[in-house]
């Protein structure tokens, strides 16, 4: 431990010191935001003409540039909005804000010179960036624009398939996703098991992906970070928003509080009761909603506040015997400080929690379970100079597991109360990360990133015989629950057990010349919470699980490299990357361990580890009447389960088998095409090899069921999936004084009918004895139409 | 927990469709499968007891190819009880002068192929199914019988179950186990449902006290029997180990279990 401080300051001095060199310099600093709404914009290109000098806005819109003293021509651009040229003399430090045109505000303007292009210089790579209108374009199964399902068209990102909840990056578990609203966590992404996404898409701004080159600033989840950030609501003028489709209906407000100061922002979001029931029995219902609030307030050019805050739950009730309800809840107050014009801070006090409720009447049982988290977060950046940025801060979380509260639901009911053993964790860290420019055609992204994570009491623990809650029978070979030999009881806030780790992050690209460039990547992941699932897809009944004495943290290797080429004067541009994953302490399951309300669930788990490999092409057309991209993935997921000792036989004999998540091919086109005005055409098409699975290889008779045997698992794959999907949009002409805007959205999902397997089952015929394959697929050809309005 | 699983493909199957498709299987080398269920009806003898021999067979053939020509006795202390294929090339295994007694430690020995495969079990009691209840319930419209079969558990230790339905529908018997985690000391309940149940239909329930160790046998079988792969909800299926060793060649294990308990049998007739 002393040792990994030390460390930690001699990496921060070196920050420091590299920095101390003079020049008369002056800094240009400010907010960009949208010209109508006054909506801030994330990522946007600040360029000074004839330098290599560049800066990015921040996820507040800020962006910062240290200069020398004189006269600079500066350029920025944004995807759909156009661009401004500018210049600016630095004879002492300024404050500049922009106010950015969209382009689509241009009524007789056909063609959108979108300024997408692969990232040449930055060391940024395996981060995939979506806009909302790129979003919204894509054709999506019932009219849902959904934001999960998008990310799928992605390099490198899979799921489960139709219906399937999460998703998964290079070859990883949806678990190992964090997935962040206004930095808030979602622990559940799904609504209805996965049929749509929690996240209004009429409330968001933008996401980023980052698939690896993971910034020191994110951690917690080993294989991806999904940021998503909510829009702040137009604090020029009042405006509505919203949709009417088959499955939801969408409205949003939004407008100033005080003009110019200060903007609330509501949209809600609620399916149509009864969806998946059509039935003349109202005691049915299954439905969903969820909620998006936020309001901010600029108190002056260097204070602004941000409160934000998201709630959604489905609802499913069965002839009032079955009632399930579950959802996420997010809460968090932001403060951005700017202490000089180099000098940012954001403080984030952030709730987030996820409830799951179960009633089963014929069984008298009530079933109620949640994750709740309390996050202090205190994040700075520095713009040193034009070469160096420096990002470091401090975040500490407190978490309150309730893995089940378990009450008879009426006073007849036979069931026993009983309070599984509540549990209780700390999660400090610190990080410091540096954005540095070595030579003009080397860039470096580096940090550190220091975690530290407490199970605290009060808890009662198992001890077991040889510390061993996995008991093996030498005799029959197989795994089973130890029975504990004794409890050790521990207090309110005592430690239980600890873990520390460092997280380096490291990124260089070096510029070829200023279309081409190669980059490569290394980061470690540590994540110390565990999702409890041994499904292909999460379900919203899984536990959440801190580390402990006897579940480890996992710890993720990546390494990652890369080609970026634009071409044909940006119209094109190619991004080729391949990486190496490696993930220890990946828990597997002892056959036939039950997971649900197990209190001692380190009973039927095993550590193993994972690793996963592969190569992802992106090319893409950036601009013209017709744009989109071909993504290709070529990757493997294995993982292991050794035994403990030699003589263990450990999961699937100890041999390396093709994760769940193992998708060999993944190819995705989307396409967008604007016809004219008035038309808009999209569409998408994915083709992957099936999910790997395990089929029988032969069946056996016992008291008289018949029973089918096994080989090694996950041998088999489910048939080829792919379907095109084709989407219009038609806008009709307006009248200019109108203030009311429409649009019409037809889709059709699935257009050639593909039966893609969502699963292969095997089952005795009843009338026939005979055993038969069955295929269970999801949505064939599913049209749609979806209004959507704004004035 | 099993209900939440099926909400899902309740929820499912409004979206979906399902046909059957040829999907082709590998084959395995067989494996010898023990069925050895020493099962005590109450109030019966219980003098005459059936082992049953086969092997695993093709996935898709309708039946399993039976064993004949082993040699299958079970002893308790200096009792033995011969086990003897009376109908040739039958694979059952039957003897007449089988003595239980409960609490009493038995010992399975199987000589086949010059192999020997053997087992030791304690043969178990079983409380009484005191009655059963009808309810009627409303799902998704329709009007659906539920049966409730209720029993006494015993407070004093951890107990583990099997129940069994005979429903005279199907051709096979249906089974679930369930321990008494939330309900010890209770009354406690099987309960059965199915869409097709029917005034006068006449249901057999069964139930069997079983140890915990073919608790989790049967949990996994009887998962693997209903689920069989494929289901993006359903755990990974593997081979299901039961408490029979092969002591000649330890790599060729065979399938099956032996278990021995008290049974309590009861007739219903839905009213």
């Amino acid at each position: 431990m002393f040792l990994n401080k030390r460390f930690l300051f001699a990496f921060i001095s070196f920050f420091f010191l590299s920095n101390f060199y003079g020049q008369e310099k002056f800094t240009v600093s400010g907010t960009i935001s949208d010209s109508k709404s006054n909506e801030t914009l994330i990522g946007v290109s600040i360029w000074i003409k004839g330098t290599k000098s560049f800066a990015t806005t921040n996820e507040y819109g800020f962006y910062s540039l240290t200069l020398p003293k004189g006269t600079y021509e500066i350029a920025i651009s944004y995807v759909g909005y156009q661009n401004i040229e500018e210049e600016i003399v630095l004879t002492q430090n300024i404050k500049r804000n922009f106010s950015l045109t969209e382009t689509s505000q241009e009524l007789n303007e056909v063609v959108i010179t979108e300024k997408t292009k692969a990232n040449i210089r930055k060391p940024e790579m395996s981060v995939n960036k979506l806009t909302i209108a790129t979003i919204k374009q894509m054709p999506v199964v019932l009219g849902e624009v959904d934001i999960i399902k998008s990310i799928l068209m992605l390099p490198g990102v899979t799921n489960a398939g139709e219906g399937q909840s999460g998703f998964n990056v290079r070859g990883g578990g949806a678990d190992q996703n964090l997935i962040q609203l206004d930095e808030a966590t979602i622990y559940n992404s799904s609504h209805l098991f996965g049929f749509f996404s929690v996240f209004n898409p009429d409330a968001i701004k933008d996401l980023k992906l980052y698939k690896g080159g993971i910034p020191a600033r994110f951690g917690g989840r080993v294989s991806s970070v999904l940021d998503i950030y909510q829009k702040d609501g137009n604090s020029k003028d009042f405006h509505m928003n919203g949709g009417i489709g088959l499955i939801s209906s969408r409205l949003l407000a939004e407008g100033p509080v005080v003009k110019d100061k200060s903007s609330f922002l509501i949209g809600g979001r609620a399916s149509y009761a009864h969806l998946f029931l059509k039935l003349s029995d109202n005691n049915n219902s299954a439905y969903f909603y969820d909620l998006n609030t936020k309001w901010n307030y600029k108190f002056n050019k260097n204070n602004s506040l941000y409160l934000s805050g998201y709630f959604g739950r489905d609802v499913f009730s069965i002839a009032k015997s079955f009632e399930n309800t579950y959802g996420n809840a997010t809460l968090n107050l932001r403060w951005n400080h700017l202490f000089s014009d180099k000098l940012f801070s954001n403080l984030s006090a952030i709730y987030s929690d996820y409830y799951y409720g179960l009633q089963l009447d014929f069984v008298g049982f009530k079933w109620d379970s949640g994750i709740k988290n309390y996050n202090l977060k205190y994040d700075f950046k520095y713009y040193a100079n034009d070469n160096i940025k420096l990002n470091f801060g401090a975040n500490a979380i407190y978490y309150d597991f309730n893995p089940g509260e378990i009450k008879p639901s009426s006073a007849d009911s036979s069931i026993n109360y009983r309070q599984l053993d509540k549990k209780y964790a700390f999660e400090p860290s610190l990080y410091i990360g540096a954005e540095q420019k070595l030579t003009p055609k080397i860039s470096t992204e580096y940090g550190l990133r220091y975690s530290s994570f407490t199970r605290l009491g009060s808890s009662t623990i198992n001890n077991y015989a040889n510390n061993n809650p996995v008991a093996y029978d030498e005799e029959l070979k197989i795994y089973e629950k130890a029975t504990p030999i004794s409890t050790t009881v521990y207090g309110k806030n005592e430690k239980i057990a600890s873990y520390n780790n460092l997280e380096p992050r490291f990124a260089i690209a070096y510029e070829i010349n200023k279309d081409n460039s190669v980059k490569a990547s290394y980061n470690r992941m540590v994540q110390y919470l565990q999702l409890v699932s041994n499904t292909a897809s999460p379900t919203p009944l899984d536990v959440w699980t801190p580390s402990d004495n006897y579940i480890k943290p996992q710890l993720a290797d990546q390494y990652a490299l890369g080609y970026f080429k634009n071409f044909k004067e940006d119209t094109y541009s190619l991004e080729v990357e391949t990486f190496f994953k490696k993930v220890k302490n990946r828990m597997d399951y002892i056959d036939g361990a039950d997971l649900v309300a197990n209190e001692a669930i380190e009973q039927v788990i095993l550590n193993g580890e994972m690793r996963s490999y592969g190569l992802e092409l992106l090319l893409r057309k950036n601009n013209g009447k017709l744009n989109g991209w071909i993504a290709y993935t070529l990757s493997k997921s294995e993982q292991r389960t050794p035994g403990r000792t030699p003589t263990e036989v450990g999961i699937n004999n100890s041999q390396w088998y093709r994760s769940a998540y193992d998708k060999l091919h993944n190819l995705a086109v989307t396409a967008s095409f604007k016809h004219n005005t008035k038309w808009n055409f999209g569409a998408n098409f994915i083709l992957q090899s099936g999910q790997p699975v395990t089929y029988p290889n032969g069946q056996y008779t016992y008291q008289g069921i018949t029973v089918p045997s096994y080989g090694n698992r996950n041998e088999n794959r489910l048939p080829l999936y792919h379907h095109l999907d084709i989407s219009a949009t038609l806008t009709p002409k307006q009248e200019a004084n109108k203030k009311w805007k429409g649009e019409w959205v037809f889709s059709i999902y699935n257009l050639y009918g593909r039966k893609n397997a969502a699963s292969i089952s095997f089952r005795q015929n009843q009338e026939t004895a005979q055993n038969e394959a069955y295929r269970l697929s999801i949505f064939g050809f599913v049209p749609s139409v979806t209004y959507n309005f704004k004035f | 927990m099993k209900k939440i699983i099926l909400l899902i493909i309740i929820t499912f199957t409004l979206f979906s469709c399902e046909d059957k498709v040829d999907i082709n299987l590998d084959n395995a080398a067989p494996k010898l499968v023990i069925d050895a269920n020493i099962l005590w009806n109450k109030g019966t003898t219980g003098t005459t007891q059936t082992i049953k021999l086969s092997t695993t067979g093709n996935y898709y053939e309708t039946t399993t190819p039976k064993v004949s020509g082993a040699v299958v006795t079970i002893t308790s202390g200096s009792s033995v009880f011969n086990f003897i294929e009376t109908v040739p090339n039958s694979g059952e295994y039957v003897c007449t002068n089988f003595i239980p007694v409960i609490n009493q430690n038995y010992t399975l020995t199987i000589n086949y192929q010059g192999q020997t495969y053997t087992a030791t079990e304690k043969l178990l009691a079983t409380p009484t199914i005191t009655n059963v209840e009808k309810t009627i319930v409303s799902v998704f419209g329709e009007q659906v019988i539920q049966l409730k079969a209720f029993f006494q558990d015993n407070g004093s230790e951890d107990n583990f179950y099997l129940i069994g339905v005979k429903n005279p529908l199907f051709q096979i018997p249906e089974y679930g186990v369930t321990d008494d985690t939330f309900f010890q000391g209770n009354e406690m309940f099987g309960f059965y449902t199915d869409e097709n149940l029917v005034t006068g239909l006449e249901m057999k329930f069964t139930l069997q006290g079983i140890s915990s160790r073919y608790y989790n046998y049967m949990n996994k079988l009887l998962s693997v029997a209903g689920s069989s792969g494929g289901s993006p909800f359903a755990t990974p299926p593997a081979t299901v180990r039961g408490n029979i060793t092969n002591i000649s060649n330890d790599a060729n294990y065979p399938l099956g279990y032996f278990h021995l308990s008290e049974q309590d049998n009861k007739y219903y007739t839905i009213e």
